[in-house]
């Protein structure tokens, strides 16, 4: 369980943001998270609220937008999703590939008001 | 009135960053590094001490021992001859991060070193996330677990270059099936390198001591 460390940095790096633009309300905080990042999106969720009762950020929702994996195959070249985690190339089984995204953990945007 | 402000951060780049900066450190230095990751239980300790009692010799080995609660792992490191290992104690923390690898290594000459591992914390989730500068991550298992681990920890076994199935001397006292464990992991990561091991009768280690050796030659020339 590390969501509670991932969701300090969040909150850190929100206040950092409300600071430098002078900003004291925010209402929703936007991520990005693929399944590969290792985090699990409600605990996350959880622990982002639990940590954000009070303060500057208490009005802020936590809204994550899921990146779905993608990968494409060294061999033949074909660029596909990833179901079940399963990084075998659909069109010619091999299982030489490279992940193109769903490892994201990023911090897109605030909403202040 | 509500203004959407962009940010595009990851999220642990403060992380990221100090990982590069170790990574920069052991390049320059030479030093291979191996994040070695398991659940608890696992053998990673005994896999570390059989490796000191066979490399102690002809490979200069630091060790920097992740653990929850004590220094256990250390003082049982130290007693089977590792001359450079430093403890770390998250205090409850279920990952090594790239800052706690950092303060370690402050205190490693990395000069003196050839191989680096760094025994992470046993969890097979939180230490997927941080990248601490290693060349490689190497997932160990063991008999005693099911042959499904890699189904249940994905995201691990994608990132890591090696996976070490130990315990086989217990083969047969379980429902544990290698063949199940690779087919599983090879779907996941058809790069996987494969060993099958027993820290308890030494079976087979002498092909892991063949690949860490490989691996260093390769660090030396600038290859890997």
């Amino acid at each position: 369980m590390h969501e509670m460390s991932i969701a300090a940095e969040i909150i850190d790096a929100v206040q950092q943001k409300m600071d430098e633009q002078h900003l004291t309300k925010v209402t929703a905080v936007g991520l990005r998270l693929g399944r590969l990042s290792g985090i699990n999106a409600e605990a996350l969720a959880f622990c982002f609220e639990a940590a954000t009762q009070d303060g500057a950020l208490a009005a802020a929702k936590l809204s994550i937008e899921e990146v779905p994996m993608r990968a494409d195959c060294r061999t033949c070249s074909a660029n596909f999703e990833v179901e079940d985690f399963i990084f075998v190339c659909p069109r010619c089984g091999s299982n030489d590939t490279n992940v193109l995204q769903g490892d994201e953990l990023h911090l897109a945007y605030i909403v202040a008001e | 009135m509500n203004t959407r402000i962009s940010i595009e951060k990851k999220v642990l780049s403060e992380n990221d960053r100090l990982a590069a900066g170790i990574r920069e450190k052991l390049r320059k230095n030479r030093v291979v590094a191996i994040n070695l990751v398991s659940s608890p239980g696992s053998g990673k300790t005994s896999l570390l001490e059989k490796t000191l009692g066979a490399l102690n010799d002809k490979l200069r080995m630091g060790i920097i021992a992740g653990d929850v609660q004590t220094e256990n792992d250390a003082v049982r490191l130290r007693a089977a001859g590792g001359r450079m290992v430093r403890p770390i104690i998250t205090g409850g923390a279920c990952h090594l991060d790239a800052r706690m690898v950092e303060k370690a290594l402050n205190e490693l000459d990395l000069r003196d070193i050839d191989i680096l591992f760094i025994e992470n914390v046993g969890n097979l989730v939180c230490p997927s996330s941080y990248d601490l500068g290693e060349d490689l991550k190497v997932v160990l298992i063991s008999t005693t677990e099911g042959d499904d681990k890699p189904l249940k920890y994905p995201a691990m076994f994608r990132k890591s270059t090696a996976m070490i199935v130990n315990k086989i001397d217990l083969l047969g006292l379980s429902d544990f099936d290698i063949a199940r464990a690779e087919t599983h992991a090879r779907g996941i990561n058809g790069m996987l390198k494969m060993f099958a091991v027993s820290c308890r009768t030494s079976a087979n280690l002498s092909i892991w001591y063949d690949w860490l050796t490989e691996l260093v030659t390769r660090k030396k020339a600038a290859a890997l």
